[in-house]
């Protein structure tokens, strides 16, 4: 397996062939070099076992005490092996600033990046109205930008996107993306809804909104019930479709 | 070997949605309702094959178009399938290791084929002709490129392959089971050591 053959052929960093430590941090101690070459080692381990999740936690816990390029290296090369690409992305990008990093281990990460940029989609989000806008990816926080057109790169899959401006309803998008894939998305942000009506005195709504809620709430499963079949069914995310 | 990428791939691709936890002053209208819906809801049923063509570059003489049409292996004749519409080659030649490289797509088509579940366990026939016309309607002596696709389909599942042309020229491959992806990552193999595809549970 390539992933591993990278992360491992770069052990000689824990045998102190790659002593010299970069920022971050700007000055490790020798207790935070030794923890970072411990978790290094235990970061070996876990990719010989090929559990890359406990690798990657381990290179991740190497590198915030060490800061080694190797631990990074190795931090991008199981985020690509775990399919975070996006992640990867960064570490790759992040770890090739490193004007003393080996002309070896240079042209491996600029070969796993390319695999990695390879894989992720690249959005643009137009329309969106200036100012600072608050954008969610699958329901996180990725941004707070006044930046026109919003530029994302996000991993394959399924993806839920939100942009919000003060005072303005937000605009979502959900969709599958495609390896490699170059989307132009268009947002709408509106106004928010008129406000609620005032009850009179002495009409007790209660009973109504029940009934109402009761009635909406079966019409919406079995009209839900109906679509999620079809919804089930898995989309194309190309434009070429052959449907056989 | 798979069974931390079978963890990575249900971490990566979780399935089922995960409804809201606690009901509440949920009347019985609500909980039949609710029942409604999950009776009728349904799994995916079909699958998806993601083909990543990276096309040759225009030879000299008039201009090409590659004409892409699929099959399951003892289908129809291809005379009376439909193909997608003539993707234009261009000039320039893609560079490197097929899976290295990054897909120009106006040097490339990527094609969804559609399988419903009564099609799922047949392998795929792939046809790439170069045409002068786009739809190849005029052009039977038109090279064609053969791609045989062993097993492209799981259940529920999108997979992945890629096939790097780089000659207008005849020819014909293979795609085995193990090459065809259903994760992203990079790795040597798509099957477990016991032979299984990351697409299926492990033995």
């Amino acid at each position: 397996m390539r992933a591993l053959a990278s992360i491992l052929i770069l052990s000689l960093w824990a045998s102190g062939a790659f002593a010299q430590l970069p920022e971050p941090p700007a000055s490790p101690s020798e207790t935070e070099v030794s923890g970072g070459r411990a978790a290094f080692l235990e970061g070996i381990g876990h990719a010989r076992a090929e559990r890359w999740e406990a690798a990657r936690e381990a290179f991740e816990r190497s590198y915030t005490l060490s800061g080694s390029p190797i631990a990074l290296f190795n931090l991008a090369s199981t985020d690509a092996e775990l399919g975070r690409h996006r992640r990867a992305l960064e570490a790759f990008d992040r770890l090739l600033t490193d004007p003393e990093l080996d002309a070896e281990t240079r042209a491996r990460a600029e070969t796993l990046r390319r695999r990695s940029a390879a894989r992720v989609g690249a959005i643009t989000i137009r329309g969106v109205p200036a100012g600072d806008a608050r954008v969610t990816e699958d329901g996180r926080l990725r941004a707070i930008t006044d930046e026109r057109p919003i530029e994302l790169i996000l991993d394959p899959g399924p993806h839920v996107l939100a942009v919000g401006l003060p005072d303005v309803e937000p605009w979502t998008w959900s969709g599958d993306v495609a390896p490699g894939a170059l989307l132009d998305l268009d947002a709408t942000l509106e106004n928010p809804s008129p406000p609620t009506p005032v009850v009179e005195p002495g009409d007790d709504p209660l009973p109504w909104i029940l009934i109402g809620v009761g009635a909406a709430v079966l019409t919406g499963a079995v009209v839900t019930g109906l679509i999620l079949d079809q919804e089930a069914q898995l989309s194309p995310r190309t434009d070429l479709v052959i449907d056989l | 070997m798979g069974r931390s990428f079978l963890v990575s791939e249900r971490a990566w691709f979780p399935l089922g949605g995960r409804g809201p936890g606690a009901p509440g002053r949920s009347f019985f209208v609500s909980q039949c309702a609710l029942l409604a819906a999950l009776a009728l809801s349904g799994c995916a049923r079909n699958a998806i094959f993601e083909l990543e063509l990276d096309l040759p570059a225009q030879p000299a003489g008039p201009a090409l178009y590659a004409v892409v049409q699929a099959r399951p292996v003892g289908g129809a004749d291809w005379d009376t399938l439909d193909a997608l519409p003539g993707v234009p080659l261009c000039a320039r030649a893609s560079e490197g290791p097929c899976d290295d490289r990054v897909l120009d797509p106006a040097c490339a088509a990527v094609l969804s084929v559609v399988a419903d579940e009564s099609e799922l366990d047949v392998p795929l026939e792939v046809r790439v002709r170069y045409c002068e016309d786009p739809s190849c309607a005029t052009d039977p002596a038109a090279p064609e490129h053969l791609i045989d696709v062993e097993r492209p389909f799981y259940r529920g599942r999108y997979t992945q392959a890629r096939v790097c042309l780089d000659d207008v020229a005849p020819g014909r491959e293979t795609l085995e089971r193990c090459e065809v992806r259903c994760r992203e990552g990079t790795v040597s193999s798509y099957c477990r050591l016991d032979g299984t595809h990351f697409c299926e549970p492990p033995n």
